[in-house]
């Protein structure tokens, strides 16, 4: 293998995609859309690099100008949106998850209070689970409610804030009080610090203060 | 001491005896209807529930002899809210003789449960009896006539 070469941003509805150069001579044959071309053939710094990409019918979706140059050893990624080619992304890398709020701060059984939490992503796309949770925090969290979710964070090339929420459903297994959340990754182990004291949970009942008769009068 | 949680709660009324400014004495006879006005911050989920009053007499429990009730529905609010209601008391003498001195007082209930009294006010009803009824009876002059 000299030199590896993927395509994103394809077409809607694109299904294959296959790659030449050196005047044609040199081709990937088909391709999956999701697949790399391993090219086992020198790169010989060929400027004249073309990308097609086609439909599940070998209709043709996109076709690339002729672009370069490639080298040996190297990775590279053709951009359709763009027409261009472009680095592959770093790993994707996630840091500085915060639970900064739940919305509301006082719910109801029956009512729905979303944790509020962000953090920063770098890197390639990727598809990982967010969960949050209430409960108390004592030695460790005990949790009364959580939610989970998969969300695909898109590429950033650098590192960017990423406000997200996961609501979650105030239901009879947690009594009225206040209650603590925190968020996480799950297939990171990524957790964020605990926030303390967001969430009131109120009883369902009815509660009078004050309760008086104020006047009277005979009608 | 370290202070967890502070609630803002609504502002505190004055005793009753304060803030009425006299306790209206009210005479009233068979047929007449009493209306007590409550008023009262509520929090909690949209309810309806029964607005009671009732008049009588408070000796150890309160010993009730008319009473009326309405449903009143109650809003959904997380905080509180200030609210006024009235009730009103239909009186029969069948049920409350003549007499003075009749108290009152006022609920709310769900179903048949009491959620929440309000104070007795003392003393202010007194039912006059349907029989006829004189006062000052004297011979004011005499003449030939």
């Amino acid at each position: 293998m000299s030199f590896v070469l993927s395509i994103k941003n394809a077409p809607s509805g694109s299904q294959w995609w296959r790659a030449e150069y050196c005047g044609g001579l040199i081709s990937s044959g088909w391709l999956g859309i999701n697949q790399p071309w391993n090219c086992p053939y020198t790169a010989y710094g060929a400027t004249d690099v073309i990308v097609s990409v086609f439909d599940g019918n070998s209709n043709l979706k996109y076709k690339s100008l002729p672009f370069g140059p490639i080298h040996d050893g190297q990775e590279y990624v053709h951009d359709c949106s763009q027409s261009m080619l472009v680095w592959p992304a770093e790993a994707s890398q996630f840091r500085n998850i915060v639970a900064t709020s739940v919305y509301p701060a006082q719910a109801r059984v029956g009512q729905r209070a979303n944790v509020n939490f962000e953090l920063e992503h770098l890197g390639a796309s990727e598809r990982v689970t967010l969960y949050a949770s209430i409960g108390n925090q004592g030695l460790w969290f005990d949790e009364i409610l959580h939610t989970e979710y998969q969300y695909t964070f898109p590429e950033h090339s650098v590192w960017t804030k990423q406000y997200m929420f996961a609501a979650i459903d105030i239901t009879s297994a947690i009594s009225p009080g206040l209650y603590d959340a925190y968020a996480k990754i799950k297939e990171k182990n990524l957790v964020s610090p605990t926030l303390y004291d967001c969430l009131t949970v109120l009883g369902n009942q009815a509660e009078f203060y004050n309760f008086l008769i104020s006047s009277y009068q005979k009608l | 001491m370290e202070i967890q949680t502070l609630e803002v709660r609504p502002q505190q009324g004055y005793p009753v005896y304060l803030y009425l400014p006299q306790q209206t004495l009210l005479e009233v006879k068979n047929g007449d209807t009493v209306r007590i006005t409550v008023s009262y911050s509520y929090r909690g989920p949209a309810k309806t529930l029964t607005l009671y009053g009732a008049i009588g007499h408070k000796l150890v429990w309160f010993d009730e002899k008319v009473n009326g009730s309405r449903q009143i529905s109650l809003p959904d609010s997380q905080s509180w809210i200030s609210r006024t209601d009235y009730v009103d008391v239909l009186i029969n003498t069948a049920q409350i003789p003549a007499g003075t001195g009749y108290d009152m007082y006022a609920k709310f209930m769900e179903g048949s449960s009491d959620l929440v009294i309000s104070p007795e006010l003392y003393d202010v009803i007194n039912v006059l009896a349907m029989n006829p009824e004189f006062q000052n009876f004297q011979i004011s002059n005499w003449a030939k006539v």
